[in-house]
């Protein structure tokens, strides 16, 4: 990699530095509360602590409403963090006035979930592409439009589409234009918060390519949020599983997927469907009981505990923290699955 | 014979520009105690499959022009409103994707369980009630009697979805028709989900049309598949055939979108490129033409039947594909075909 490397850093994959650091971050949403004036505190993300490298895709995965977007949002300052920090290339995004992270957030960059209710139906398609520019930019109308049609070009939108209105695409090619909206202005980082889960399948998959080549063209560091557990094994670097506001585990992603070690991970990866009848009729499911708590009243201790078929009494008065026995694997879990028995496994950092 | 005999259904809608096939010529069959599934990607058909099954559709906004749907093997196209009523309410349940748009907001879960068993199965409330406790225990609902006053706000999606299936359930029909049930659910619930109406179906002996859009959920339920592209069946197969050795490029398409969980990581997906045909304007040839590697002159002249590829003995499996079939200028694929990274051209 020809990134420099920095005197001294987290233990990295590769030793890379982590561009973006993010500790014990909360934020907190104010709901209206039955039977009461006062609105009531819910707590959607409760103290994460995440890590990107550069030019690594880091997916986030969870269920709905564990708090992958608000987490996404709050990163990108798009809300204001309840506690903690955001640190992106040693700038505490946190700290940061109102003008500064302006110039920041040229820089980083966000794709959403519904291409459709993201663009303004009444602008063309080369207005909401060069948009961005108007922001971060000085540039001039003329190199505007010439940086939108090579933008078009790179995301495989036909450049004959530049006139044209978002309602006369269909949904793969809207979300071309929802990444060259967050691609035109040469970001380093790109939060993608569910780019593919509102698309077919075959349509999903050609969305799935170009972003990996995107990425790695422009060697991109990425957050990908998603709930398609093989989507995101197959594009992701590293992965953060989130349930109810925390991070319960983060590995590389071979190892989360062949040594998952939260009992969350190992229930949520058996869950998904496999395209074979042979495996699946062999298959044994861990079926969890019941539905995810309400994040208005978490469970005490780990908030895990409610489904969990290991838990103990240690479970309902003590919070597992995010440790890490092996190196780059972290569970929360006061009972995890053992690390991998693995004989080239480097000494771990004190 | 089997318990639903779909034949060569046509459904039509009202369009802009006059009206537009949404469902063309579309045949297959459901056994009793079977689950079939209908597989396909979102706008072929597969909800007005099923809502022409249940005589959903009804002008001004669609009309069925034509075919037949056989139940028990009598007609239910023809059927008069009141015989029809007799049939959906105990012969067919429907349950769909979103339960809150068959659910009443303001009415109890045990209000609208116990309506439904007065209704069609002429319970007296005390029974009915008993009945509707019974129902809830058995989706596994906990805490069922005081459940029962509940309304549908104050349940997950996972819970509606299971109140839907009591409800589908509580007539005791010989078919139920599930749209999507569980594409609105995390992976963990649609677990929940499927395995719940799995052994329910099995216990109770009732015939199952899946329908999804979710290849990897339909190995695990079904022991039949079709799968449906731009408003026709493409291929038909038993599950273990469909997934082993599938012949239609479309479904090699479909295969080759979806990363899996149990193969190595690395190499790209392989897409299928372009987007489904729109209803008003369908290719003349076979509909998956403009998308298909494997498309010779002969794909776009003409549309293919759904037919057995050659040479194909021994199997029930059917497929809509120039390329598979024993005629003049066609057949020029085979299996191995599925995994060719340069298709073979012709001229
Ligand atoms: N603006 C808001 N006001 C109040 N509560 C909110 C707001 N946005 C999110 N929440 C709540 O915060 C929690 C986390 O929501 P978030 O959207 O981050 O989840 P998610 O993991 O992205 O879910 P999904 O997979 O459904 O997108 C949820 O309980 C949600 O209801
Ligand atoms: N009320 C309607 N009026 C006009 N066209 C309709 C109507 N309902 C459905 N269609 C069209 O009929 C076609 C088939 O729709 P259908 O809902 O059956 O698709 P589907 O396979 O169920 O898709 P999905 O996976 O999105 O549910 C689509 O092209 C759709 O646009
Ligand atoms: S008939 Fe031709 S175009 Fe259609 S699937 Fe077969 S090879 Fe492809
Ligand atoms: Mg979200
Ligand atoms: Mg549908």
């Amino acid at each position: 990699m020809s990134h420099p490397t920095p005197a001294a850093t987290v233990a990295a994959p590769g030793d890379r530095p982590a561009l973006l650091q993010v500790r014990d971050l909360a934020v907190d949403f104010k709901v209206p509360a039955k039977g009461s004036l006062r609105p009531a505190n819910l707590r959607a993300v409760a103290g994460v602590d995440l890590d990107a490298y550069r030019g690594e895709i880091l997916g986030v995965v969870g269920e709905s409403g564990c708090g992958k977007s608000t987490t996404g949002r709050a990163i990108l300052q798009l809300l204001k963090p309840s506690q903690g920090t955001v640190t992106f290339d040693g700038v505490e995004l946190t700290a940061l006035g109102r003008g500064r992270m302006r110039a920041m957030r040229r820089r980083m960059q966000m794709i959403f979930q519904d291409p459709y209710a993201s663009l303004n139906p009444r602008m063309t398609i080369g207005d909401l592409i060069e948009e961005p520019l108007l922001v971060h930019s000085r540039a001039t109308a003329r190199e505007r439009r010439a940086k939108a049609l090579t933008t078009m070009d790179l995301v495989g939108l036909s450049t004959r589409w530049h006139e044209r209105y978002p309602h006369e695409l269909s949904g793969g090619q809207r979300q071309r234009v929802g990444i060259a909206r967050a691609l035109v202005s040469d970001p380093e980082f790109v939060v993608a918060d569910e780019p593919v889960s509102a698309l077919d399948v075959s349509i999903q998959a050609q969305i799935v390519n170009l972003l990996e080549s995107l990425q790695e063209e422009l060697g991109l560091t990425m957050m990908f949020i998603a709930h398609d557990l093989a989507v995101v094994r197959h594009l992701c670097d590293r992965i953060a599983v989130m349930y109810l506001g925390t991070v319960v585990e983060t590995a590389g992603c071979e190892d989360l997927y062949t040594r998952p070690r939260h009992p969350y991970t190992q229930a949520l990866l058996s869950a998904v469907p496999i395209p074979d009848p042979l495996i699946e009729t062999e298959r044994r499911r861990r079926i969890l009981k019941g539905d995810v708590p309400s994040p208005l009243n978490p469970p005490t201790g780990c908030r895990f505990r409610t489904r969990c078929w290991k838990a103990q009494d240690i479970c309902e008065t003590q919070t597992p923290a995010l440790t890490s026995e092996a190196a780059g694997h972290q569970v929360a879990c006061h009972f995890p699955e053992p690390p991998a028995p693995e004989p080239a496994a480097p000494p771990a950092h004190t | 014979m089997p318990l639903l005999e779909v034949q060569d259904l046509r459904t039509e809608f009202r369009a802009a520009q006059g009206s537009v096939t949404a469902v063309d010529g579309v045949s297959f069959s459901v056994d009793a105690g079977e689950m079939v599934a209908l597989v396909g990607e979102s706008g072929c058909g597969k909800s007005a499959t099923a809502q022409s099954i249940m005589g959903l559709i009804v002008p001004p906004i669609g009309r069925v022009t034509g075919g037949k749907v056989l139940f028990e093997g009598r007609d239910l196209l023809t059927m008069k409103p009141r015989e029809l009523r007799a049939v959906r309410g105990k012969g067919i349940a429907m349950i769909f994707q979103d339960p809150m748009t068959s659910l009443n907001p303001v009415l109890t879960i045990g209000k609208q369980l116990t309506e439904s068993l007065r209704l069609h199965l002429s319970l007296n409330g005390r029974a009915a009630r008993a009945r509707a406790i019974e129902l809830l225990e058995m989706v596994r609902i906990p805490a069922p009697e005081t459940r029962l006053s509940s309304y549908p706000h104050q349940f997950s999606g996972g819970m509606r979805q299971r109140v839907m299936i009591a409800m589908a359930l509580s007539c005791r029909p010989r078919l139920i028709l599930a749209d999507e049930i569980t594409t609105a659910l995390d992976v963990t619930i649609q677990a929940q989900i499927l395995d719940l109406l799995r052994d329910l179906a099995a216990e109770t002996g009732t015939a199952v049309l899946f329908i999804t859009h979710d290849l990897g959920v339909v190995a695990g339920m079904a022991e039949r598949v079709n799968v449906m592209y731009a408003g026709q069946i493409v291929e038909r197969a038993t599950t273990a055939e469909l997934f082993h050795r599938p012949q239609m490029p479309y479904t090699w398409g479909l295969l080759g979108s979806v990363p899996r969980l149990d193969q190595a990581r690395g190499g790209k997906l392989r897409p299928i490129a372009g987007q489904p045909p729109e209803l008003s304007a369908m290719p003349t040839g076979c509909r998956f033409q403009p998308r298909c590697t494997h498309a010779h002159d002969l794909c776009a002249e003409s549309p293919p039947a759904l037919t057995a590829a050659r040479g194909d003995t021994g199997h029930a499996q059917l497929t809509r594909c120039w390329g598979m079939q024993d005629v003049p200028r066609g057949g020029w694929l085979s299996l191995d075909d599925r995994h060719a990274d340069q298709p073979k051209q012709e001229k």
